[in-house]
């Protein structure tokens, strides 16, 4: 399928179009995003039943409930790396978070939970890029607090249970250099100016720390970055689990990477988690009532989703049982589907609910159930995570045992 | 003419009690910092009484005035211990653990930020105190100490390291009983834990009281009379289902800790070694 790069993105330039890149992420006239637009417009492909019945067949474990639910809907080449696994050639796993902020909500974990799922199951290795450069230049931060986010954050990504002895977490700041660095310059000059202000809408208005930025992002996905992992294993392919706003990124990447000799790294693309407040509301870190953050007690996770949770329901109880509840817009069924395992008990849910035969209540008190185990065991892990952990998963180390 | 006895010793008491006030100032200020990190509001953390040491530290008083320099790429810290008043002592960091941990404590060592961060402390809704995990569950709540009559000498200086069994007292004068301020979840997350983690016998006892408990919800009148023979199987799957993945991330932080330690004792035996 054609990949579209370089081009001017229309929708960047109409305001009534929907907007995905990733800084921007709005829906046509502040609805929902059209995900079968965003595929067609992006040009990467879908995720069907079959693919997901390959990874089952393949790795013989159950698909994860976001391969299931459809969470993680598209993808690029992600059938290549399964033809290349089935070969018995490995890959390794790439993904990486911008250390905004210290606060993470549950739409951050997402990716990452996906991820160590795709560790577990393929037994292969995963490096973890903080951007703290980024979002330093981006958000405004000192070089210091950019530096502390990302270790903090780093101790969120830990809890979420990845392999040490086929983990590597690095920060933009301390890595940068050497092997990784002659990668982005290799990248550097196969982007133009106009290239990449097509791609990411940069204006005159933008400093150069920022237009010089996108290279950072996307040289990770290039074994040779990683000398002190990967080291004549050129041929090493590569799988990125991400959000679909990232797309821009790879699709920049993937053009170049021919170009320089190296495979295009494959992608595997989660849609955006809902608000509290409903698909056209914002996840927002001044409104902590628009998550649920892991470091929310028990009776804040409650209070939230009773209070703030936009519900589908109807306006009585009478009403909601002649009509039943709207699914489409009804965030406890939309975070169940997300976090409820279960694919059984969601199915009834799907039908008790839409029927009007289960009220809303019922079901926030299962996501309030659901979320609070969750957020539980995450802060549990979180709280084993030391500093010293934080410095041994992102030591520049070998890892002898990252295939087995 | 110069100054007499009496105005040199009034000029020097004058110079001593305003850097001991400029310096009372600056520790005041930054322990309101670190009291707000803790999570333990603006003012519940203060220096500990002098019965602290004896009871904490064990250590007699008067021996003791602990400087530490202590340099985020050095292995050392230097530690004033006064032995006999002309003798100095220095201590390594895994000598000074080795101390901490032969008293009973579990030493943790913190780095409290930049001066900025460590006098003005970013802490609101977005960003949780960062230091409150720190905490421990059984915090040493001493009475207020009795208004001195002079400033007093041989301060213990702010340590970086912040031991778990804290020596700084958390009384908060007007409300004792919520002087910690913490929930429970975090008093289990944040000491319990880490020491279950590392202890193996303990990780087992929690995770086959995880397993009983659940074992026991599911064994009921209603649930023998719905599945009858077959709910050794029910039992099973549910148990398999509900609890893999917290034996999985418990057990993965086990190996991540495991790790870890013989990766420090690695890096402190080749510190300079590079790949």
């Amino acid at each position: 399928m054609e990949e579209r790069v370089g081009e001017a993105e229309p929708e960047q330039q109409q305001e009534e179009e929907q907007v995905v890149n990733p800084w921007t992420v709005s829906a046509k006239g502040g609805g929902k995003i059209d995900y079968d637009k965003l595929i067609d417009q992006f040009g990467c492909q879908r995720i069907d039943q079959q693919l997901v019945d390959r990874i089952h067949r393949l790795t013989g474990r159950p698909p994860h409930v976001f391969l299931r639910r459809g969470v993680f809907f598209a993808h690029r080449d992600l059938n290549e790396i399964l033809d290349a696994y089935e070969r018995g050639d490995k890959f390794y796993l790439y993904t990486g978070r911008g250390p905004s902020s210290e606060a993470l909500h549950l739409g951050h974990l997402i990716p990452f939970m996906f991820t160590k799922y795709l560790q577990d199951v393929f037994k292969v290795p995963l490096v973890v890029q903080l951007t703290d450069d980024e979002k330093c230049m981006w958000k405004n931060l000192t070089v210091e607090e950019s530096q502390r986010l990302a270790r903090e954050n780093a101790k969120d990504i830990i809890a979420c249970g990845f392999d040490i002895s086929k983990t590597f977490i690095f920060s933009d700041f301390d890595f940068i250099g050497g092997a990784f660095y002659k990668n982005m310059v290799k990248v550097g000059k196969c982007v133009t100016y106009n290239k990449v202000v097509g791609i990411f809408g940069f204006t005159g208005e933008d400093h150069i720390g920022k237009v010089s930025f996108p290279p950072v992002q996307a040289v990770p996905s290039f074994p040779s970055s990683f000398p002190h992992l990967f080291s004549g294993q050129d041929n090493l392919r590569c799988l990125i689990p991400c959000a679909i706003d990232q797309d821009p990124y790879f699709r920049m990447t993937r053009d170049v990477a021919p170009r320089i000799g190296y495979h295009k790294p494959a992608l595997i693309e989660s849609s955006f988690f809902p608000a509290l407040q409903g698909e056209t509301g914002k996840m927002s870190a001044s409104d902590p009532n628009s998550a649920i953050y892991v470091t929310d007690a028990a009776k804040e996770i409650k209070n939230k989703i009773n209070r703030y949770a936009f519900s589908g329901g109807q306006d009585s109880v009478e009403k909601h049982r002649e009509l039943g509840a709207n699914l489409e817009v009804d965030i406890p069924f939309k975070y169940l589907s997300f976090f409820l395992d279960d694919d059984d008990k969601l199915e009834e849910i799907r039908k008790e609910y839409g029927s009007g035969r289960m009220l809303t209540g019922e079901v926030k008190q299962l996501l309030v159930e659901v979320l609070t185990e969750m957020v539980e065991r995450h802060r549990r892990a979180r709280a084993a995570v030391t500093d010293e952990m934080v410095d041994a998963f992102m030591a520049v180390r070998p890892l002898p045992n990252m295939f087995s | 003419m110069g100054l007499s006895e009496e105005q040199l010793l009034a000029r020097l008491k004058e110079f001593q009690t305003k850097n001991q006030l400029e310096h009372d100032n600056g520790q005041r200020r930054g322990m309101k910092s670190l009291s707000v990190r803790l999570r333990l509001g603006k003012g519940g953390l203060r220096m500990a009484p002098q019965e602290a040491l004896g009871e904490v530290l064990r250590v007699p008083l008067g021996c003791v005035t602990p400087f530490s320099l202590n340099f985020h790429c050095y292995q050392y810290m230097f530690n004033k211990i006064l032995v006999s008043y002309s003798k100095k002592l220095s201590l390594s960091t895994h000598d000074l653990d080795k101390f901490l941990k032969s008293i009973g404590g579990d030493p943790s060592y913190v780095d409290l930020g930049s001066n900025e961060t460590y006098a003005n402390p970013s802490v609101g809704k977005d960003q949780p105190p960062d230091l409150a995990c720190f905490v421990p569950s059984g915090s040493t709540v001493l009475p207020d100490p009795p208004q001195p009559a002079t400033s007093s000498k041989g301060h213990v200086e702010i340590q970086v390291s912040v031991d778990n069994k804290s020596t700084a007292s958390t009384v908060n004068s007007s409300k004792p009983s919520t002087s910690a301020k913490r929930t429970k979840d975090e008093q289990v997350n944040c000491v319990n834990v880490t020491k279950t983690v590392t202890h193996v016998q303990s990780l087992v006892e929690d995770l086959l009281d995880k397993t009983s408990s659940l074992l026991l919800s599911e064994i009921t009148e209603e649930t023998i009379a719905k599945h009858e023979g077959q709910l050794g199987t029910k039992v099973s799957d549910s148990i398999r289902s509900r609890l893999r993945e917290d034996f999985e991330r418990t057990l993965m932080i086990l190996k991540s800790t495991a790790y870890t330690e013989g990766f420090s004792a690695g890096k402190r035996h080749y510190p300079h070694r590079t790949y």
